[in-house]
């Protein structure tokens, strides 16, 4: 982990560059627009409407640039609201569910003993009134209650039910930054005990707490979930808003709309509600040296989080475990720029949409690796319910024990049904490529043998007989000079690739066929074979030579992953490296060696595949020659 | 009222049987719960006063049931019926004796495992190891079967004087060879005493194991203490001094009496989903059952250990050698052979057919050459002399192999090709394909049908790759479905019969080594199982209960969720078993020993679970859509952090399971449809070569110019 700089400006993404030239710098950068997917949420609408206020940052600086507010919530309450909140983060909307609940987030209130603030009361009263579903509405303050008490102490605190009308008052515990970095810190030194004892090892993981922890956000993620479906809506905020309301609101999220549970709504969810609204990244990740207290686990905690997801419901995600790794691994690694800084102000101020690379890019042209062969889109209900008892949390052993190759399994499923899942995709192209082509040469000799009908005589049956078997072979090196024109077509339609076997590719070949027949008919050999065709054995024909080369052009098996410990650039493969096939030869390769894509002759739609070197190298080496 | 895990409240009647407690649904949706009687663990009972009162059915397969009753004399009536009837000693009163199976049993489970056959892969002729039938009236030791396997040299007189010598008469056997001259056995505890008692033909019998020059190891799984104590009681160990060619290794797994405890620990701690994260952890923890499994695991990697990597032989015991014992030498197994991860042995390499003619039964074999007429599309193509006379399969075999193999019955006048050029015998492919279609490969290269099974359906022969995927013939699986009802039913009869057959050959799939190393061994599995954790201590005798199998499959499925693509078997297959081997409808895990299921006619009067199991309709649900035969060793990691809670057994009752099963089914839909697809890929390309062909010698292709043959290659 690069880490240890100073300034920012020092960071490895400024310096980073894609050996990949396939990557633009631009990429990703333009993922999220936050007027889109809350267009996507159906807003603005009759209750929520986009403010301009926060534009050049000037209310709250870790707040993005747009924000939707209650449509009734007239300026004046906004600015006043903000000025109660801690560092002024009032309530805005988050997500607004498909029932016009509204999920919002804020900082606490700064309402000490007895303060109050009216217009901050009648921000909450927009934001109730704003669902004309429910009489009342939810504010869940994710801190112990204790926590929340001490903290009026120091002028803040959380909202007094007396003064505000119609609200429900929930605490729901979920630890400070400070327990959770302890906490981890304890678990791991649980995980690199040398030669653990089972009751070291499940003593340290209860001693740790970090189960409970992770349980404990799932659980408040679970009662915002379920006070949102059920037609309220919800204020979540810690003591900032953006710790644990930010862990928290994003789960209840993933847990509310399908949408984010695919690979782009995940990318765009962390967009939203960790990077927008202001987590603070290279604090909490330590990006360059700073104030160690400010370090936590914040955002691995909430990966965690979705990883039990993950667990519960394995087919209600589009993306894997890796895609997990990876983001978590990119978080700290500052390799791209995407998580770099504490907020939006922070990272349009250091110009990273310029001078860095964004992570999205990287991952969207990895998509497959990340992709859960077991996603079914159907399968699961739009809003999940969960039973969060605690035997249903478990340890991740491949993020805390991720290095250690031993203790995971050997035979890793889900790369199996990925490999899977291309295999099919792949023969499945190739049994059209086969179809398409069977149909055309079944109507071609129809339509050959029609002709034959008509314009063969006895005469030359005649001369069949007399020629006997021996002029075969000269006859089949005769009609290869004979059929040139077609000969032509084929070599063009079957290595190449170039053309389309679609319809046109067909007529086109078709014309010149009927042209060549005058040359075809002459020969006599034809029928000869044809009666010999039923007596001579079967099993001869099939071992020779394919006539069609393209054919042959995807491979029909794939080698087993098992086995294989290194790919033949020898890099090893460990337990977490995605090992891919060359859709060509079948062969097993590693990421950096399957990076070229190229099409291949044998699929239908020509769809440039993954490809090994050696095979790349083959295909453009064909071509140039083919095709001068 | 009934309330049960997961599913919705049912009101409705209750019924008991004498083997059966039936509760079925008022109202329109015909909801019924059966619960056998054996499965009942306890009944707990909560009286409300005259209003009736609440009944909690603690199962043995770990369901916790709640059954509200109204009235309270109804519910005395049916609290009392129920405890006499859940603690019913008598076995010939079990639920198997009048179980009657309600489809054809195809192929029947008992026969399975023949000695003869299952010991064949053990003893090969002219070996150092012989069947012995010592123990035929089960009086040389009561839970030994009938046929052991021994060296070749000891002569059952001095089997018998060994028996005395060793605990409950349970002399050295043989239990599996892995290579050539390292095998494992297993035996009860030498009967030392605190006199150093000795035992000339013990010796004797131990030493002719071992080759010359070379170091056996004994792993007692006790600790050095309690086998020294074993000495007061009149058992012990072996002294070196009189072995000196084995080493002694102690390698403590707990004993079984304390397993029920452990489990009764994890279940109080499953079952109460109210208490925080921390309460959990430390009850599982405080449980000691994962400690329990991964020791136990590690005991058998070392068994696994010195029979791989020294080449040295092993014998295991403890006390008894009917708990500790038998779970690290058939893990030992799991580990070290492949075929033992399999559900039906099919591996085996030698041609199948030799052991046909005996095993099937003329009806069959009249079926068979019915069907093999009735199927073929011109009757007449095979001289019928030659099977009418000589009806046996063999020569059918070799009839219709003949039919491929030989390019002359091709030019028979009536020879009809099949419109696809697949094959003209189609009987004999439905058969051939239907083999092919089993998960495992039954044919292998050295077999000529693979030979031909590539001739046949693949354009492009080649080497095995390391996972053969077998091939599958859609068409013949249609004509299959569209055979009447009758006719299907014995082709599947032929099937069947053959795959046992050619299972009889190499009987160490997991159901033989289940069979071999649990039943047959005699692991007391009425005794064990007749209560489970949720019996109050003080009905229960730590010597007698204990969840030793269950603990054994437990570790079958640890190991199984690190290798998961090297078991035939899905991990419901374990699940199945281990709620069979408490409450079953069948005979299987009846008795403690063979001895005690002779005496009870098992074999006659009850179903076997491989009946039930091995059919086709049933035998698919428990594959595994995962698999790709493995023929290594596979090493699993006995780390803290690899050993997981067996979710699908201890959580199935408290946390829904629903989402991951239904991910398994996800994941064999895209195995089938990529195996559907390759061989649809197959047949279109040999479709395609033979119009290729044909358009060649028609002269609308040209042949391929020397380019592109180079591109293809």
């Amino acid at each position: 982990m690069a880490r240890c700089g100073v300034h920012l400006s020092d960071l490895y993404c400024f310096h980073y560059t894609a050996s990949n030239d396939e990557i633009d710098k631009r990429n990703g950068w333009d993922l999220y627009s936050p007027a889109a997917e809350y267009h996507r949420m159906g807003v603005p609408c009759q209750g929520w409407a986009p403010t301009t206020l926060n534009h050049s940052y000037e209310i709250c600086d870790t707040y993005p640039q747009e924000l939707y507010v209650p449509a009734a919530a007239p300026t004046k309450v906004i600015l006043s609201s903000s000025k109660f909140r801690s560092k002024g983060r009032f309530p805005v909307l988050s997500f607004l569910h498909k029932n016009q609940a509204a999920l919002c987030r804020s900082s606490q209130p700064l309402a000490g003993f007895s303060a109050r603030c009216e217009e901050d009361e009648q921000l909450l009263d927009c934001i109730r009134s704003a669902n004309p579903n429910a009489a009342h509405m939810i504010v869940v303050d994710t801190r112990p209650k204790i926590n929340a008490m001490a903290n009026r102490a120091a002028g803040k605190g959380y909202e007094n039910e007396a003064y505000y009308e119609n609200i429900k008052f929930h605490f729901s515990g979920i630890e400070n930054i400070h327990v959770m970095r302890a906490s981890l810190a304890k678990l791991i030194e649980t995980c690199q005990l040398v030669t653990p004892s089972m009751s070291g090892f499940l003593g340290g993981l209860e001693a740790s707490g970090w189960v409970k922890h992770v349980r404990s956000v799932l659980e408040t993620a679970s009662f915002i979930t379920g006070a949102v479906a059920g037609g309220a809506s919800v204020l979540v905020h810690c003591s900032d808003g953006w710790d644990r309301t930010s862990q928290t609101c994003a789960l209840a999220q993933l847990l509310l709309d399908p949408y984010y549970r695919t690979l782009r709504g995940f990318q765009i969810l962390i967009e939203k509600e960790w990077l927008a609204f202001g987590h603070k990244f290279t604090d909490r990740c330590g990006h360059i040296q700073g104030d160690s207290k400010e370090v936590a686990p914040i955002f691995t905690q909430f990966i965690d989080c979705v990883w039990q997801l993950l667990q519960i419901l394995p087919s209600a995600f589009e993306f894997n475990e890796r895609y997990l790794l990876i983001l978590h691994d990119h978080v700290f690694s500052s390799q791209f720029g995407t998580f770099i800084g504490n907020c939006q102000k922070d990272r349009v101020d250091l110009r990273l949409s310029e001078r860095t690379y964004s992570l999205w890019g990287y991952i969207s042209s990895h998509e497959r690796e990340y992709r859960n062969p077991l996603y079914r889109k159907d399968s699961t209900a739009d809003v999940l319910r969960l039973n969060l008892c605690p035997q249903s949390i478990r340890f991740w052993r491949g993020m805390y024990n991720r290095f250690e190759n031993g203790v995971h399994p050997r035979e890793p499923l889900g790369d199996l049904l990925a490999a899977t899942t291309e295999h099919t995709q792949s023969l499945s192209d190739q049994a059209d490529f086969l179809t398409k082509r069977i149909t055309w040469l079944k109507a071609e000799l129809e339509r050959s043998n029609s002709k034959k009908g008509i314009e063969c005589d006895n005469r030359i049956l005649e001369n069949a007989q007399q020629n006997g078997e021996n002029e075969e072979s000269e006859i089949g090196s005769k009609e290869g000079v004979c059929v040139l024109g077609v000969s032509e077509i084929e070599e063009s339609l079957v290595s190449v690739g170039a053309l389309t076997l679609g319809d046109e590719g067909g007529g086109e070949a078709g014309e010149v066929v009927k042209v060549a027949p005058d040359a075809t008919f002459i020969n006599p050999s034809h029928l000869v074979q044809g009666t010999r065709r039923l007596s001579a054995p079967l099993l001869r024909y099939q071992s020779e030579v394919c006539v069609s080369p393209a054919v042959l052009s995807v491979a029909l098996d794939w080698r087993s992953f098992r086995n294989i410990r290194e790919c033949s650039c020898s890099t090893p493969f460990d337990h977490f490296s995605r090992k891919h096939h060359c859709w060509r030869c079948g062969e097993v390769f590693c990421t950096r060696c399957i990076d070229k894509k190229a099409v291949l002759p044998g699929h239908l739609s020509l769809r440039p595949v993954p490809v090994c070197h050696p095979c790349y190298k083959d295909i453009t080496r064909s071509v140039s020659v083919d095709t001068p | 009222m009934l309330h049960r895990p997961h599913q919705a409240v049912l009101d409705g009647t209750l019924c008991i049987t004498g083997h059966h407690l039936i509760v079925s649904a008022h109202g329109d949706e015909p909801q019924e719960l059966w619960l056998l009687h054996s499965n009942v663990d306890c009944v707990e009972r909560r009286q409300q006063g005259m209003t009736g009162g609440t009944l909690w059915l603690k199962c043995k397969d770990l369901r916790i049931l709640q059954l509200d009753i109204i009235g309270a004399d109804q519910f005395n009536k049916v609290a009392n019926t129920l405890e006499d009837l859940i603690r019913v000693e008598d076995p010939q009163l079990q639920y198997p004796f009048f179980y009657r199976a309600m489809y054809p049993v195809l192929e029947d489970g008992w026969s399975t495992f023949l000695p003869e056959s299952e010991f064949s892969r053990l003893v090969q002729p002219g070996d150092d190891w012989r069947i012995s039938y010592v123990n035929k009236d089960y009086k040389v030791c009561a839970s030994y079967p009938s046929a052991v396997v021994v060296p070749r040299n000891m002569e059952d007189s001095e089997l018998v004087a060994i028996a005395s010598f060793r605990q409950s008469g349970r002399f050295p056997v043989l239990a599996y060879r892995h290579q050539a001259n390292a095998v494992l056995m297993r035996s009860g505890q030498p009967l030392i005493t605190a006199n150093g008692r000795r035992c000339k033909e013990d010796e004797r019998l131990l030493n002719s194991v071992l080759a010359r020059e070379k170091r056996g190891y004994i792993i007692d799984t006790r600790t050095q203490n309690l086998a020294q104590s074993a000495k007061l009681r009149g058992g012990g160990y072996e002294p070196e001094l009189h072995y000196p060619n084995w080493r002694r290794v102690h390698k403590p797994i707990d004993r079984h009496h304390v397993h029920l405890d452990s489990l009764t620990k994890l279940m109080d701690g499953v079952n109460d989903t109210s208490s925080g994260t921390d309460k959990w952890l430390s009850r599982l923890e405080g449980s000691n059952w994962m400690n329990n499994i991964k020791e136990t695991l590690n005991c058998a990697c070392l068994v696994a250990q010195c029979l791989d990597q020294e080449g040295a032989s092993v014998l295991v015991h403890d006390t008894e050698g009917l708990d500790s014992t038998l779970q690290v030498t058939s893990l030992a197994q799991i580990i070290l052979n492949p075929d033992c991860r399999t559900v039906r042995g099919l591996e085996d390499r030698s041609p199948f057919y030799t052991h046909l003619e005996d095993s099937l039964n003329p009806d069959i074999q009249t079926t068979l050459l019915y069907l093999v007429r009735y199927a073929t599309p011109v009757s007449g193509i095979l001289p019928i002399s030659a099977y009418t006379h000589n009806c046996k399969w063999k020569v059918l075999v070799d009839i219709a192999w003949g039919t491929f193999n030989n390019e002359e019955l091709f030019e028979w006048p009536d020879c009809n090709v099949h419109p696809q050029g697949l094959l003209p015998n189609v009987a004999v492919l439905v058969v051939f394909s239907y083999l092919e279609s089993l998960p495992t490969p039954l044919l292998y290269p050295e077999d000529g049908w693979h030979t031909l099974g590539h001739k046949l359906l693949d354009i492009n022969p080649k080497p095995l790759p390391d996972s053969y995927p077998g091939f599958f013939i859609e068409e013949m699986e249609e004509l299959r479905k569209e055979l009447p009802d009758g006719k299907r039913l014995l082709l599947d009869q032929i099937i069947v019969s053959i795959a046992v057959t050619a299972r009889a050959t190499g009987e160490f799939d997991y159901n033989g080594c289940l069979q071999r190393e649990w039943i047959q061994a005699g692991h007391p599995f009425a005794t064990r199982h007749a209560r489970s954790c949720y019996t109050p201590s003080t009905q229960r005798s730590p010597r007698a209960h204990s969840p030793t199998f269950l603990l054994f499959l437990d570790c079958v499925h640890q190991i199984h969720s690190q290798f998961s693509c090297s078991f035939e078997f899905a991990e419901s297959f374990l699940v199945m078993l281990f709620h069979h081997s408490y409450s079953s409808q069948f005979g299987t895990f009846l008795g403690n020993n063979e001895g005690e299921r002779r005496a009870l006619g098992c074999h006659d009067r009850t179903t076997s679970l491989w009946s039930y199991v091995n059919r086709p309709e049933v035998l698919p649900s428990y594959l595994n859509p995962m698999y790709e035969p493995n023929q290594r060793v596979i090493w699993p990691s006995v780390a803290p952090m690899s050993l997981q809670l067996w979710s699908a057994v201890y959580l199935a009752w408290v946390v829904e399971q629903g989402a991951v099963e239904a991910a398994w089914g996800v994941a064999r839909e895209l195995r089938e449809r990529d195996a559907s697809l390759r061989s649809k890929v197959a047949r279109l390309r040999r479709q395609l070569q033979d119009l290729e062909r044909e358009a060649l010698d028609a002269g609308i292709l040209a042949v391929p110019s020397p380019t592109e043959v180079e591109v293809a290659n």
